[in-house]
């Protein structure tokens, strides 16, 4: 039992620090460096080449951009051209150790744009983002819960909701929110809800009352284009899951006992369905965080998602390796949850030597 | 072929004449090229003024020249990036699920030529950034690994033959892979490299193929277990005879019908890179362009309307395709 967890907390940290560190080395390596953007004409005509030069070396040893970038870098044979190449050791002195250490501290660098630490930067966009993200993610589950059991029995509707659902799950994030916002927010249509933003002082209101019907008033839009997305998904997986479960036979017994047809389905049917679901709620949390970058750039919220999309159009490489670990990790956070829920729906998973998801 | 219902003919139908429009787009006689701006009719309605049919958006270009062209844009990028994806993940899927971890047996030979070419690629992998030309070097020296194999297969030791354990080294791939969400992923290379038409192709085709080589895996591994391939092997047949002539034609319907929903998932990702502005460079025409334009001028209700309408009535025939195929797939096998 030991081993097992441990190799399932091991093995996905392990591909995580992979991933990282390829993203890392990438965007050292391909992108140009703010130091090239100090070789803008406009900064190179109001200072002398030598100013230029000295500017950018200090640039770059303060960013730390002057040391090697990996562990051993390779150069063409002085005499003999790319021909032999000659590796080169570099030790603990390159920009990946420096970084990795960096890490382990709990620091991830400075922004190229403001020079504010990463952290403090994300620290602070994560609550919008959680405002908006963990509301959806309830309203997910309880609506589809609510509607898959409202579902079960009833043909005729199951026929028309389902359709509907199919429907919508081929429908992608930005056209839902675009069409949410062109309809329910415009002056020349319906004009309900603001089409931009939240204030800064949402929370500073008086009166708790108050600063619900404020949250949902911004707040509604971005949650419903979310919610239209996600739900049709886990409906049809649920109900598909629930009819399949009518047709055994211990439903059958358990209407013989005697128990109503509601009691059947909530305590018997339903633990069943819930395997299928759980897999596909490892995936609601990237997604909806994922979804986010889409619904905040529409929005105009200030979340983690819009800044990671602004960091990627001025790429700001430190913010976007930063928000990537992030949404890693709570990828990773899913993946161990869902393992817990599928001991708990099905004790039989309890034992088993891989877990669920692998 | 079994009776198809109404609504899959229109779908077939839809894709039909996207397919026509998109090839034809170039030889219209489009007072326009995409990507062009009419300052003097800017958010003009559908008509109002004369070579524009379905008006201008907010920046004054023509919504039905960035339609057309919209549409050679999924035929350029969507669909070989899908190809791509799809030849990928059957590769991988069937070599994963057929082999398993321990039916692939090589020669220790062939793991030492492969451990040298893994070494002269980590040296000339730094290089390529590099002013000098390493494409001719580096191929030469690669050229040395089938010379190893040869020599150290003389040798008793080279020639025991062990397992390669092919099927943990994809789905770690994939679990390295799947390991951010596919936008995520997407806005992050975006910032390294940004995409053009041929980046773009490589990039969705290179990075999204898990989800599909994890469906084709477990059906190879389900039907590497039936009986009559496991009769094809015992009369002799060899691997590649199996996989071709028996395994294929089981795959075939699986690979389908998950093409079409990868290639309505592949349309999506492509037109919401556009729509945030880091998918494909501004000129390039792309629904996703026009829609991101609508929120420049919300009373425009054409400008979304018409692009708007034909993503949604693209994806859902492209998954009433899907749909149907499925079906099929699955009546054959009962």
């Amino acid at each position: 039992m030991a081993r097992r967890i441990l190799y399932g907390v091991l093995r996905p940290l392990f591909w995580l620090w992979l991933l990282v560190s390829v993203i890392f080395l990438l965007t050292r390596l391909a992108a140009p460096t703010p130091t090239e953007q100090l070789g803008h004409p406009t900064t190179a005509s109001v200072a002398s080449p030598e100013k230029l030069r000295a500017a950018q070396w200090a640039l770059r040893h303060r960013l730390g951009l002057d040391l090697p970038l990996f562990y051993y870098s390779v150069q063409p044979h002085p005499r003999y051209g790319s021909w032999i190449p000659s590796a080169q050791w570099h030790g603990s002195g390159n920009q990946y150790h420096q970084w990795l250490r960096q890490l382990a501290a709990g620091s991830l660098g400075n922004s190229y744009r403001d020079g504010r630490p990463v952290t403090t930067v994300l620290l602070d966009t994560v609550p919008n983002t959680l405002l908006l993200t963990l509301p959806a993610a309830i309203g997910t589950i309880g609506f589809s819960l609510w509607a898959g059991l409202c579902l079960t029995g009833r043909r005729w509707w199951q026929r028309w909701v389902l359709g509907l659902c199919v429907g919508l799950d081929a429908v992608p994030l930005f056209l839902v929110a675009t069409t949410l916002v062109l309809v329910l927010a415009n002056p020349d249509a319906l004009n309900l809800f603001p089409a931009y933003g939240a204030p800064e002082a949402l929370f500073e209101t008086p009166g708790l009352w108050t600063r619900a019907t404020h949250y949902m008033y911004y707040f509604f839009l971005p949650i419903s284009s979310l919610l239209v997305v996600t739900v049709p998904g886990f409906i049809l997986q649920l109900t598909a899951a629930l009819n399949r479960e009518v047709t055994m036979q211990y439903t059958i017994t358990a209407r013989a006992k005697g128990l109503s047809s509601e009691q059947v389905l909530r305590q018997h049917l339903l633990r069943n369905a819930l395997l299928p679901f759980i897999t596909l709620l490892t995936d609601l949390l990237p997604a909806l965080l994922a979804g986010a970058v889409v619904v905040e750039v529409i929005f105009a919220l200030p979340g983690m998602g819009r800044l990671l999309a602004e960091a990627a159009a001025t790429r700001d490489h430190p913010i976007l390796l930063g928000g990537v670990l992030l949404i890693a990790m709570a990828r990773l956070l899913s993946y161990w949850l869902a393992d817990g829920l599928y001991g708990w729906a099905d004790p039989r998973l309890r034992s088993t030597s891989t877990p669920a998801h692998a | 072929m079994p009776k198809q219902p109404w609504y899959w003919w229109v779908a077939l139908g839809w894709l039909g004449i996207l397919l026509l429009l998109s090839l034809s787009a170039p030889f219209f006689p489009l007072p326009y090229q995409p990507g062009q701006t009419d300052v003097y009719a800017i958010i003009s309605p559908p008509g109002a003024s004369p070579g524009h049919e379905l008006g201008t958006d907010a920046l004054g270009r023509d919504v039905l020249t960035e339609l057309l062209f919209g549409a050679r844009t999924l035929l350029q990028v969507s669909l070989p990036a899908t190809l791509l994806l799809t030849v990928v993940a059957t590769l991988l899927g069937t070599s994963a699920g057929y082999w398993g971890n321990n039916r692939w047996y090589l020669p220790r030979a062939t793991g030492v030529a492969a451990l040298y070419g893994l070494v002269i690629c980590l040296l000339y992998l730094p290089l390529t950034g590099q002013e000098e030309k390493v494409v001719l070097p580096w191929g030469l020296w690669l050229l040395l690994m089938p010379l190893l194999k040869l020599l150290v297969g003389k040798t008793r030791w080279g020639q025991v033959r062990k397992p390669a354990p092919l099927d943990t080294w994809i789905l770690t791939l994939a679990a390295l892979l799947s390991s951010v969400p596919r936008l995520i992923l997407l806005v992050g290379l975006a910032a390294v490299l940004p995409l053009s038409p041929v980046s773009a192709v490589l990039v969705l085709g290179l990075l999204f193929w898990p989800g599909m080589m994890r469906l084709i895996r477990a059906e190879m591994r389900r039907i590497r277990a039936l009986p009559y391939i496991e009769a094809a092997q015992a009369l002799g047949l060899t691997e590649p005879q199996i996989l071709v002539r028996h395994a294929a034609p089981a795959l075939k319907g699986l690979v389908l019908s998950s093409f079409l929903l990868y290639l309505a998932l592949v349309i999506a990702l492509e037109t919401t890179l556009s729509f945030l502005g880091i998918g494909l460079p501004a000129e390039h025409a792309s629904w996703g362009h026009l829609l991101a334009a609508a929120r420049l001028a919300p009373e425009a209700w054409w400008v979304v309307l018409f692009p708007g309408g034909c993503l949604l009535l693209t994806l859902l025939s492209i998954r009433v395709l899907a749909g149907s195929q499925k079906n099929k797939a699955g009546s054959h096998l009962k």
